[in-house]
């Protein structure tokens, strides 16, 4: 944070003595302490504010509505023109929507001059960081299981039987829900990094724009695109998906752990507006 | 478990010394009453902060203890805001140290900077319910200040509450949290003469109950009201900090007229007071109240046309501190 930090705590009685045996350390630490417990009840305290906090605004309502409508058109427009839809097809809209949706939650902080006062309910920016991003993530992983179940329920109904197996949908649904999560990441670093709402969405928008185009110029770097990776994580195949899966997630999720470390070591540095942007 | 959270920028070196910067403005720390020292709260020695290159801060020496109100004043542009927001950890220091007492923990301190840092999409009851809640409060917490926040309807979103419903929703959420360092900066923005008399006992008794409030503000007569201490802020610069006790102390002057001036102030030094004369013609009276006034004038049978307590405005009285502080 600022400079040094020290902390200077008391903590008598908290420090384990090396002559303990094994056993009774195990002992110990298989025993649920009150603290322990009261901790883990803290700790979902916080987790359940954050989610009503995330979900009280219209913003992620009207993203969660646009994807499954998005999904849904997809599919039916595809299967009305007699062709099959492809993972990639349907899923389409995932990024920019789940890029947005990171932008947005993280944006709105920034926009309405709230962000301090987060911080302050939190303890500390990297704490409050953590938190923000934690919800992101859980609206991202909620963005790819809503196109999913959206796409899976309309191919089941309108399609033939390309993404109606159980096993081939779980595998698909798995890959958009850690496609969606990446770019809802994304979003959120990449606008708490220019410190602004509408820089933030707009960048997200002109990224996924202009990805397609640099694309080419990149040769075999491409991979690493966040866009891309996302796109071939999506169209594998069922069979091949379990193979691929790996590399392809680690490399989404390499890229927008990378942005996710900028965004925080911005934040920790830059002074915190205390004013609406 | 007791916690100290030291955050320091660059050391004050030689160079800032070498300026002779503080031999301009020195400044003075105001301990409470209370034979007990109370530990201070916030603790600023030799603050500098930046901001786009530009010195905000400079040289600060503060101490903030608990159980007080603490005024700040100054222009604008003084850097009263930047002050608020080094002390919280919200900007980065250039130089010096601050030294938080118990207060980086989640909902230890908190502040209201302003009346629309609300999400206008947000329903109000929520927006309250969440703060309070992150604040470590409970249900009846929630009820409580939701009920002091005296919004009409549970379903209005933010966007919609008028600027004083705005101000006072977050003030309320702000109370309830019962934080150790509450910072507010132009609390009565906005308010009506119900809410800034709800938000003066409030802010009592938290301070009552040992919380560290700390009021920016540019309406000096609500200051004057509400602080134990009050610091002058002018160009980064801290000019001073004085007890608000000095400022009613120097409130003892009385103006007088009579019959027979003369006979009157004759008596009157005779009698121990210091006696002036006022621009417009009637004594300025100290060192005796208008009850002792009375008294020796119905004694001595001379008659009194006026007989009015003088105290000089806070901001006068600041200017005339800080033309001292300069010229010491």
């Amino acid at each position: 944070m600022n400079g040094r930090i020290e902390m200077q705590a008391d903590l008598a009685g908290q420090s384990g003595s090396s002559g303990k045996s094994r056993r009774s350390r195990r002992s110990r630490r298989s025993r649920r302490s009150p603290r322990s417990w009261s901790s883990r009840l803290a700790l979902l305290d916080v987790m359940h504010r954050d989610a009503w906090r995330a979900v009280s605004t219209p913003g992620p309502w009207l993203i969660l509505a646009i994807t499954a409508a998005s999904a849904i058109l997809v599919v039916r427009g595809i299967t009305l023109a007699g062709a099959q839809p492809s993972q990639p097809m349907v899923h389409l809209a995932v990024p920019l929507l789940a890029g947005l949706l990171g932008s947005m939650t993280v944006g709105a902080d920034l926009r309405y001059g709230t962000w301090h006062l987060e911080v302050l309910l939190a303890g500390s920016r990297t704490a409050h960081w953590l938190r923000a991003t934690a919800s992101v993530l859980a609206l991202g992983l909620l963005v790819g299981a809503t196109s999913g179940l959206a796409s899976w329920g309309c191919c089941a109904l309108w399609a033939d039987d390309s993404l109606g197996s159980v096993d081939a949908a779980r595998r698909a649904a798995g890959a958009v829900m850690l496609a969606a999560a990446a770019w809802a990441i994304l979003g959120a670093s990449v606008t708490a990094i220019f410190g602004s709402q509408i820089a933030g969405t707009s960048g997200v928008v002109v990224y996924v724009m202009v990805e397609p185009l640099i694309e080419p110029t990149l040769g075999m770097q491409a991979t690493w695109l966040p866009g891309k990776a996302c796109s071939e994580l999506l169209a594998a195949s069922a069979d091949g998906l379990a193979d691929d899966a790996r590399s392809l997630a680690f490399r989404v999720l390499l890229v927008a752990s990378a942005l996710w470390v900028g965004a925080w070591l911005t934040v920790a540095r830059r002074p915190i507006p205390v004013v609406a942007t | 478990m007791t916690v100290t959270t030291v955050v320091s920028g660059t050391p004050p070196g030689p160079t800032r010394a070498a300026e002779g910067e503080r031999t301009a403005y020195p400044t003075q720390v105001c301990r409470p009453p209370t034979s007990a020292a109370a530990e201070a709260v916030v603790r600023l020695e030799g603050v500098e902060v930046r901001l786009g290159g530009l010195p905000i801060l400079r040289d600060i020496d503060l101490a903030l203890e608990p159980g007080r109100c603490h005024g700040l004043v100054g222009g604008n542009g003084s850097g009263k805001t930047t002050l608020m927001r080094a002390t919280l950890g919200l900007v980065r220091l250039s130089a010096g140290r601050i030294e938080r007492q118990q207060i980086s923990g989640p909902g230890r301190a908190m502040a209201v900077f302003g009346p629309r840092l609300l999400h206008p999409g947000r329903r109000a009851r929520t927006e309250l319910a969440l703060r309070v809640w992150g604040g470590g409060g409970s249900q009846a917490d929630i009820d409580a200040a939701w009920t002091q926040a005296r919004i009409p309807s549970d379903s209005v979103r933010c966007g919609t509450l008028s600027l004083g419903q705005a101000h006072r929703l977050s003030l309320a959420a702000a109370l309830a949290q019962r934080p150790r360092l509450l910072v507010l900066d132009e609390p009565t923005v906005g308010l009506d003469t119900a809410s800034v008399t709800w938000l003066r006992e409030g802010l009592r008794a938290l301070v009552d109950g040992g919380t560290c409030v700390w009021i920016s503000s540019h309406d000096l007569s609500e200051i004057e009201q509400v602080v134990d201490t009050i610091t002058l802020l002018e160009g980064g610069r801290l000019v001073r900090t004085e007890p608000m006790s000095a400022f009613r102390a120097a409130a003892d002057q009385v103006r007088v007229d009579g019959a027979e001036p003369e006979v009157l102030r004759e008596r009157l030094v005779a009698a121990g007071a210091t006696v002036q004369p006022a621009p417009d013609g009637p004594l300025l009276v100290s060192g005796m109240t208008p009850g002792a006034i009375g008294a020796l004038a119905s004694a001595e049978r001379l008659t009194l046309t006026e007989l009015t307590p003088v105290r000089p405005a806070l901001g006068t009285w600041l200017a005339a501190r800080a033309e001292e502080a300069v010229a010491r």
